[in-house]
């Protein structure tokens, strides 16, 4: 199978954030950067179809910065095979623009399936997927937790989360499935994984090289980040543990009127 | 036009519909133009008819398909690619469920146009269609534009406000002649409704949520209890879902649901800032934690420092009292 991992550099998920003052992004000094959680578990099926289908290939693409070249190479160190980084210098592409660029990076690739995070622990989007199926038009499904390939017949069976508990769903491959919590246990890097990781190459692209005129596409702007009111600490009740939840349920009834 | 998605769960609009509606109206008293909903599937009865009409829809696109009676996002993306074919489409508003969040993200990729995901509100400014949408777990909120294209955007449950309805105001039905594309490229096998019915935290007012401090999976039946009694459902921390005492379904925060009830009362949860992430923006929070020095206290609008094993069947108690005199809906 010929499958591609799109993935994402994201700030760990402890970080404190800050905005700069012009308030234009945030402060980067400082922050630690992972591959985002989601993204993991899309890395880790890619591979275990990988281990499970002689002569596959895993190719993970990300678009951003320079620095995105880590989250890369953590690919490369648990099994993916291949790396392209397209560049992002300022990390500002809008979410149209990425999915057009990923899109065309994927469409040279003759791919089987697309695997994707359900959604990016920074700006929680959840867009690439849908979005890089429709211009592949490849079909699409979001929040998988299972995903078995039916070799003969060209298609997959797939377990996915829905409100009301899950569907099951077959599709035709090529396909993007985006990955939820549950599809499997990522593994850990390993050391000789880690060491073969920093000698692997990394393809890099730049966006024009793909997309002449890409800088017209896109659809949307980022005119600012902007502070969350914050939530001011409240009340602790006091008394006795009768008298504290009198008091709270009154409060509940009365002045939040949420019961 | 402003075009929305109505969305029925059991014969009823859901709130987040009506939610769309209101969103539509105030951004409707720049943009002045015509509010649409897209009825989808089957022939919309009257009492649809009115009730959309008096929520603000001057429109009813109401598509009827043998292929659109159930989700299916091939021939919805469709239907929205045919709909914008024939209208001048300024904005698409879906609801940031399941099948809306799946949705936007194809439907602004096949028309050209921008997304902003999981928004919270959405205005005009500076002679744009804008959006606020929290972003890095809702540490910080982004307002993004758009630029060219219609603007689709999916709006959290339970975050913006709701308008009154208009008396009398009624909406005209236009029936829409689809041609599906019927490629069959996904077919639903089988839907698994989960037999556990506190697990569906989408649009719950309530949620009664547990971490390890209840020390072991037998004691989620307190919550169970008050869920129950207060018409509720039950969240869960991951610590506790990690370690098998209730299923992922349950789990909110950075790597579960994000949930915004009216109140959320958060038993034995230390108050990670990647738990905060799913459930911050709550109305109402209440902490109930036997360390004074548990996070979680920092954003509770009241906490009570406790056994929650004693205070839980307390609450239980005056809870029920509260309920007993109202239908739980
Ligand atoms: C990438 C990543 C993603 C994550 N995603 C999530 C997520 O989606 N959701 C999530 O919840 N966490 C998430 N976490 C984990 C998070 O960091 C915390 O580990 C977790 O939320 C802690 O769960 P807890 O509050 O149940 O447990 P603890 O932190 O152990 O807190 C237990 C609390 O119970 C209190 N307590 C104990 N006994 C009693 C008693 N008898 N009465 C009252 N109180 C009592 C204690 O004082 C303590 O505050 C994530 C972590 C990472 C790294």
């Amino acid at each position: 199978m010929k499958i591609a991992v799109l993935v994402k550099q994201v700030p760990d998920t402890a970080a404190q954030i800050q905005i700069k003052p012009d308030w234009s992004g945030i402060v980067e000094e400082g922050i630690k950067y992972i591959l985002s959680p989601y993204d993991e578990y899309a890395v880790e099926e890619a591979v275990r179809l990988k281990e499970k289908f002689e002569g596959s290939e895993v190719t993970a693409v990300t678009v951003g910065p320079e620095r995105a070249k880590e989250v890369l190479r953590t690919c490369l160190a648990v099994g993916v095979d291949r790396a392209v980084l397209i560049h992002d210098q300022e990390n500002s592409f809008d979410p149209y623009s990425t999915a057009e660029l990923l899109a065309k990076k994927l469409e040279s690739l003759n791919l089987d399936l697309v695997l994707c995070g359900k959604q990016a622990a920074d700006d929680d989007m959840a867009y690439m997927g849908g979005a890089a199926a429709q211009k592949l038009n490849f079909p699409f499904i979001s929040l998988v937790v299972q995903i078995e390939i039916l070799k003969e017949t060209g298609k997959a069976k797939i377990r996915r989360q829905i409100e009301e508990g899950e569907e099951i769903l077959e599709v035709t491959l090529p396909c993007v499935l985006s990955a939820q919590k549950g599809l499997n246990e990522p593994r850990y890097p390993s050391l000789p994984g880690m060491m073969k990781a920093k000698k692997k190459e990394i393809e890099e692209i730049k966006p024009a090289d793909l997309i002449p005129d890409f800088a017209s596409l896109a659809k949307t702007r980022q005119e600012r980040l902007q502070p969350v009111p914050p939530r001011s600490a409240g009340r602790i009740l006091k008394g006795s543990p009768e008298e504290m939840v009198k008091e709270l349920v009154k409060l509940l009834r009365d002045e939040e009127k949420v019961v | 036009m402003i075009l929305l998605l109505a969305e029925k769960k059991e014969g009823k609009f859901l709130r987040l519909t009506q939610e769309l509606l209101s969103e539509a109206r105030r951004i409707n008293d720049s943009l002045k133009e015509e509010i649409a909903v897209l009825f989808v599937g089957f022939q919309a009865a009257q009492e649809d008819v009115v009730q959309l009409g008096e929520w603000g829809a001057d429109k009813i696109i109401n598509p009827v398909h043998p292929l659109l009676e159930k989700y299916d996002s091939e021939n919805y993306v469709q239907l929205f690619h045919e709909i914008a074919s024939m209208n001048s489409i300024s904005i698409i508003l879906l609801g940031s469920t399941v099948y809306g969040k799946e949705l936007a993200g194809m439907i602004s990729a096949k028309l050209k146009g921008g997304y902003a995901g999981d928004c919270v509100r959405l205005f005009y400014e500076k002679g744009k269609i804008s959006a606020l949408r929290p972003v890095y777990s809702g540490k910080v909120h982004a307002v993004v534009s758009a630029v060219s294209g219609p603007f689709t955007a999916s709006f959290r449950a339970n975050m913006c406000k709701v308008e009154g309805p208009i008396p009398g105001k009624r909406a005209e039905v236009v029936p829409f002649d689809f041609h599906p594309i019927n490629n069959g490229k996904i077919k639903i096998l089988e839907v698994v409704k989960s037999q556990d019915q506190l697990a569906d935290l989408s649009e719950a007012r309530i949620i009664i949520s547990g971490g390890r401090g209840l020390k072991g999976p037998e004691n989620f039946r307190l919550l169970e209890e008050l869920a129950k009694v207060t018409g509720g459902a039950v969240g869960a921390s991951r610590m506790v879902v990690d370690s098998g005492w209730i299923e992922h379904q349950h789990q909110v925060g950075q790597t579960g649901k994000t949930v915004s009830p009216d109140l959320y009362i958060a038993c034995g949860i230390s108050g990670a800032i990647q738990h905060l992430a799913g459930m911050s923006s709550a109305k109402c929070i209440v902490a109930i934690n036997n360390d004074p020095e548990a996070p979680i206290f920092k954003i509770a609008t009241y906490g009570i420092v406790g056994d929650l094993f004693v205070i839980l069947p307390l609450l239980i108690k005056e809870m029920r009292q509260v309920f007993s005199g109202k239908a739980v809906v």
